[in-house]
């Protein structure tokens, strides 16, 4: 019997103000596996991911987490889904210590107090818990965001350019939570400019441009596709030889490279 | 001056513009514009219209008129800083802290630009004072506006850069010292209203009310001792405005005027060089302490952890209650000072149930009127959270009661305080005040459900200004005028629909049980209605839509 997708997105589309955004994205991510969104700026990556938290509304197409569907059931969704905004927006007069419990009592987490304090002994925050948000660095905040997010044990994690303002513990640290929690069965979609960490932990990679999906399928996949079969080849020399394919086909990611 | 100020102050013009445009990029915006301009159109033609077309004041009067608002703006700016300290002398906006004070420009210069950004509003604000005042001016009056309204900008920032040098200890005596100060005029003037004419039955409240000319309270407040000090750079302006006296000495105002906008502009730069003195001071201290404190926490921090108890109130009015209480010295005053006011009207009006009455329909005013801005612990306050929110597992409901709970929380409390005090000090029977409650409560639930709705429908930043804040502010207005419309209208229907209900009950129950109630039950109605409508306006809130400059 084939396992349910955890994320199953199908012919979504997205317009702002009549403008399209997102046209026609299908995917799937299946439990324990990890997705990698990458494309250029505006390419739908963030909308796609807002959209599957059900923080913004689909214009069509279907959505589903954890075998529910975005548009009918959005807060047995949102139970199951933690989406980690690259700038997250933490409420600033609440501590450390009042975030978490927070979101302890909105997702209804059982053993809190000791989740909890794992979780920030492991982010190194335990001497920040009476540390109003507003007081944090960038950093620091994007933590207690992956904090907030772990301690319910969401089926479903989105990670919206995660290591931004990260320390290299920090990145280690983050790039390690991801695997162990995709391992226990999560299903990841990691959204980020930073190809190399696309390389280190994604098994499979989805390609957006200009609201357009280009590519969806596993990284070999993806170097083969894109004229790339060598291993030496950086996944960023293919992704420049796609995302200049459409206006130079010919040009194969070697000599992209090669005339940098 | 550098001319990227110049280009950025175009930029910030053309953005002006462009936000304005955006207006009316939807359907749904564009009818919201098209209605708050009509209906701005509308009251502000009838003020026009009922300006052009009046008879000058007589020149006394007129200048009295012209000092009374220019010293309570004066007043305002002095109060503001006492009750709500700025966090920072200069509040840059995000990009201002990038582009402005991350920019290669002196001090002097970030402060140039920041008065040619606030006194650019100033000119708008003087041309329509000026076609107000259009019948009674006269050749100095626009010099005597301009120069008026840009003193009060340039005095508003010298009270917020002031207001941020102060050390702790002499902020709060300063705020103690503006709350002893307004009090005591307060006291006063209504001391002076009340003891005018006291009303023994509710007939003499008429009396009382003719006696309440504002005239007489103007007089009163400005023959005060401490107003006539505080308000004599005020009347010299209501002398230019008026074009009271020789043209000598007006033109001697005048240069007078322009040596004290000189002094405030002079001032401001050398607060602004102390501000910033002190700030690395503070700086400073604070990372001093900072690793005290630090180091104290490390030696606690192999404790096991409590998180606080949130699960009680839910975890959104939990929030919203533990902001509200980070904001409770200016919540105790704001509610304090009403009731300090109030002791005179409870005191001296010989009938208890009259005393009683007046004191509930005043503290109702004023929960309607000034409460709502100093308990804004809503939506209002989380124009940057809306995404969070609306991410939660939570039903819209469920978000919407959290959110709204703690501002009639606290406008209840202060209702049931206020209200029982009165009661018991005058021993009314304690039915009136279970009625005067059953009437309050759901109306407080209808305002701060309608200022919530309002804001989801036209979301804005709390410190936005200009004018799309002047347009908001004329649809909430009219909004709510709308809506007391229709509560008085369906009270008078329900008037004689009570009595045929009566009669058809008799010997059971009187007329006036069944008004009161029918009247109680019909606003908690209108209360669910109206949360009902946020509710829904929450629902289909769309975060990509909604870009709140």
């Amino acid at each position: 019997m084939a396992v349910p997708a955890v994320l199953r997105v199908s012919d979504f589309h997205k317009a702002y103000e009549g403008v399209p955004a997102v046209q026609g994205i299908s995917f799937q991510v299946p439990p324990g596996q990890i997705v990698g969104v990458i494309g250029p700026n505006g390419a739908g990556k963030t909308t796609t991911m807002r959209a599957l938290a059900a923080i913004i509304p689909v214009t069509s197409g279907r959505l589903e987490v954890a075998g529910v569907d975005v548009e009918t059931d959005p807060v047995a969704v949102k139970r199951n889904l933690a989406y980690i905004a690259d700038d997250p927006k933490l409420f600033p007069h609440l501590t450390v210590a009042d975030h978490l419990a927070f979101t302890a009592a909105a997702y209804k987490v059982t053993d809190a107090d000791n989740k909890a304090a794992a979780l920030m002994e492991q982010f190194q925050l335990t001497d920040k818990r009476d540390t109003p948000s507003k007081d944090l660095s960038r950093g620091m905040r994007q933590k207690l965001a992956i904090c907030c997010a772990y301690l319910y044990d969401p089926t479903a994690l989105l990670f919206d350019e995660p290591l931004t303002g990260l320390d290299p513990a920090g990145i280690r640290m983050l790039k390690g939570t991801i695997l162990d929690r995709s391992e226990a069965g999560a299903g990841v979609l990691i959204s980020s400019h930073l190809l190399a960490m696309v390389e280190d932990v994604c098994s499979r990679i989805l390609m957006l441009d200009h609201g357009r999906q280009t590519f969806f399928g596993t990284v070999n996949e993806f170097r083969e596709q894109f004229g790339a079969a060598d291993d030496d080849v950086s996944l960023e020399q293919v992704f420049f030889a796609a995302t200049q394919g459409s206006r130079c086909k010919e040009t194969s990611a070697v000599q992209l490279a090669e005339s940098c | 001056m550098r001319a990227v100020i110049l280009t950025l102050l175009k930029a910030n013009s053309s953005a002006r513009l462009r936000r304005l445009r955006g207006a009316f990029a939807t359907p749904r915006r564009c009818g919201l514009s098209l209605l708050v301009i009509l209906l701005a159109f509308v009251w502000t033609g009838q003020t026009v219209a009922s300006v052009l077309f009046r008879e000058p004041w007589a020149p006394d009067e007129f200048r009295r008129w012209v000092a009374v608002p220019l010293f309570a703006w004066f007043m305002w700016h002095l109060l503001r800083v006492a009750w709500k300290r700025p966090e920072a002398a200069i509040e840059w906006s995000d990009e201002e802290q990038n582009l402005i004070v991350g920019g290669p420009l002196t001090p002097q210069q970030q402060l140039f630009y920041r008065v040619v950004v606030i006194l650019s509003s100033t000119l708008p604000k003087a041309i329509l004072t000026i076609l107000i005042l259009w019948p009674n001016l006269s050749w100095s009056s626009p010099l005597g506006l301009v120069m008026a309204l840009i003193g009060l900008e340039l005095f508003r920032m010298v009270m917020d850069i002031w207001s941020s040098c102060l050390s702790e200890t002499g902020y709060r005596a300063y705020r103690c010292s503006m709350v002893v100060l307004i009090v005591g005029l307060m006291f006063f003037c209504r001391q002076s209203a009340v003891t005018s004419a006291t009303p023994a039955t509710t007939a003499q409240l008429v009396q009382l009310a003719r006696s309440l000319q504002p005239s007489h309270i103007v007089d009163g407040v400005l023959h005060n001792p401490t107003v006539a000090v505080l308000a004599m750079p005020m009347t010299c302006v209501a002398d230019v405005v008026s074009a009271h006296g020789s043209v000598g000495s007006l033109l001697l105002k005048c240069v007078g005027m322009f040596v004290v906008l000189l002094f405030l502009a002079a001032l401001i730069n050398r607060l602004h060089d102390r501000w910033l003195r002190i700030a690395v001071r503070r700086e400073q201290e604070q990372w001093k302490s900072g690793l005290k404190s630090a180091k104290d926490v490390i030696d606690t921090a192999h404790g096991s952890l409590h998180l606080p108890n949130v699960s009680l109130a839910g975890p959104l009015v939990w929030r919203q209650w533990k902001r509200a209480l980070r904001y409770r010295g200016s919540l105790v005053v704001s509610m304090a000072i009403p009731v300090v006011l109030l002791i005179p009207t409870l005191i001296q009006v010989p009938d208890p149930t009259t005393a009683f009455l007046l004191v509930v329909a005043s503290a109702l005013f004023y929960t309607f009127v000034l409460l709502p801005e100093a308990i804004k612990f809503d939506f209002r306050l989380d124009s940057d959270h809306l995404s969070k929110l609306k991410m939660l597992p939570m039903s819209p409901t469920r978000v919407v009661l959290g959110q709204l709970a703690t501002p009639i929380l606290l406008s209840v409390i202060f209702q049931v305080a206020v209200y029982s005090g009165a009661g018991i000090y005058r021993g009314v029977e304690p039915i009136l005040v279970i009625v005067c409650l059953g009437l309050s409560v759901p109306l407080t639930i209808l305002f701060v459900a309608f200022d919530n709705l309002t804001f989801l429908l036209y979301p804005q930043r709390p410190t936005q200004e200009g004018f799309k804040a002047f347009l908001r502010t004329i649809l909430k207005f009219t909004g709510k005028c709308v809506f007391l419309g229709v509560l008085a209208g369906s009270v008078i229907v329900w008037a004689p629909t009570s009595a045929v209900v009566a009669e058809l009950m008799p010997n059971i129950v009187a007329v006036r049980t069944v008004f009161l109630a029918g009247v109680i039950i019909g606003l908690f109605g209108f209360a669910a209605a109206s949360v009902g409508s946020v509710i829904a306006a929450f629902r289909r809130f769309d975060v990509s839509l909604h870009t709140i400059s």
